[in-house]
């Protein structure tokens, strides 16, 4: 009787440990079976809390998370030099610190991310890359980033409902 | 004897305990929440991959539009060739809405053969996700109007979608 409770605790306690430990390993076999999209869904949570406008936090903490999370986006540049999308992202991130640092009156540190923001996004073939545009679009997209909340209005494909 | 029994049982436990993790972890990875947190790694990357191939089409156009574009219907389609559970309305949405934009500028490169080919492409995804109306006309429209929406907010150009080469291919 004692053999077959102790063999049940066992069997118990295994349970226990497979269903706690399951998403810890699923993260891991998602790592490394699909870095790309694992690192790209990280990164996408991560830039919606930064991004988004909903949190009113001050523009000198804003100034700190846009800085991390540009350094963050420049480490993984350093590892995927051919990546467009990342060189995208490092460009509309200068853009909106430029634009937190302008509001600080950081004027020229806030001059030096534009200039940075602009030469990465023409040499993505952007059309128009002035200050002024850039500003706009910039506030435009912050304002589709809600809390919680994948962005669906304009951006993506609400054709259906056309 | 006593002591080959002895580790025989221990032997046993373990091979319990660590059938039991193994089951109980395969399990709730399969048929747990896990499936969920798989489809919404990929929602946020195809949203941020999206984002991306909009901005390229819309602020670049050219072939820096066209390569993101591809390379965004080449995402869409690993996540149906993995069957990764996704709404398939939405994958048929997205891949449509890219092939509709890949019609525009094929238009605009004067390529009518390719933007015939990419309409063909839109009308198809639309009319698996059960879009009464796809037909050409209807979707050359459709992203004629939603062109011209997002010039206006994204590049406050109130012509911009119209100023692009109209012509049918």
């Amino acid at each position: 009787m004692k053999k077959a409770i102790a063999l049940f605790i066992c069997v118990l306690l295994g349970s226990l440990l497979g269903y706690f430990s399951a998403p810890i390993l699923f993260m891991w076999v998602a790592q490394s079976s699909e870095p790309e999209m694992f690192t790209g869904s990280m990164l996408a949570n991560y830039k919606s809390s930064v991004v988004c406008e909903c949190n009113d936090r001050p523009p000198s903490e804003g100034v700190k998370e846009l800085s991390e999370y540009l350094s963050i986006l420049k480490g993984l540049r350093a590892q995927n030099q051919g990546s467009k999308m990342l060189a995208q992202e490092v460009g509309l991130g200068s853009v909106r610190l430029s634009t937190l640092e302008s509001k600080l009156n950081q004027r020229v540190q806030a001059d030096e991310d534009m200039r940075r923001g602009q030469e990465e996004l023409a040499k993505l073939g952007w059309k128009d890359f002035s200050k002024a545009h850039l500003t706009s679009l910039v506030s435009q997209l912050n304002s589709e980033y809600k809390p919680f909340d994948r962005k669906s209005k304009t951006l993506s494909t609400s054709v259906t409902a056309q | 004897m006593r002591i080959v029994k002895i580790l025989l049982y221990c032997v046993a436990c373990l091979l319990a305990f660590f059938t039991a993790a193994a089951a109980s972890c395969v399990i709730r990875v399969r048929y747990g929440n896990l499936t969920k947190l798989k489809t919404g790694m990929a929602y946020s990357y195809t949203s941020l991959f999206g984002e991306y191939s909009f901005l390229q089409y819309n602020q670049a156009g050219g072939e820096q539009g066209k390569t993101a574009l591809l390379d965004y219907l080449g995402i869409l389609q690993k996540i149906r060739n993995q069957r990764i559970p996704y709404p398939e309305n939405t994958l048929h949405r997205d891949s449509a809405l890219t092939y509709l934009r890949l019609y525009r500028l094929e238009v605009t490169a004067n390529n009518p053969t390719k933007a015939e080919q990419y309409l063909g492409s839109a009308q198809t995804e639309f009319s698996n996700m059960g879009k009464k109306d796809a037909s050409p006309d209807s979707l050359i429209k459709l992203i004629q109007t939603r062109e011209a929406n997002e010039a206006k907010l994204y590049n406050n150009d109130e012509d911009a979608a119209f100023s692009r080469n109209e012509k049918k291919p």
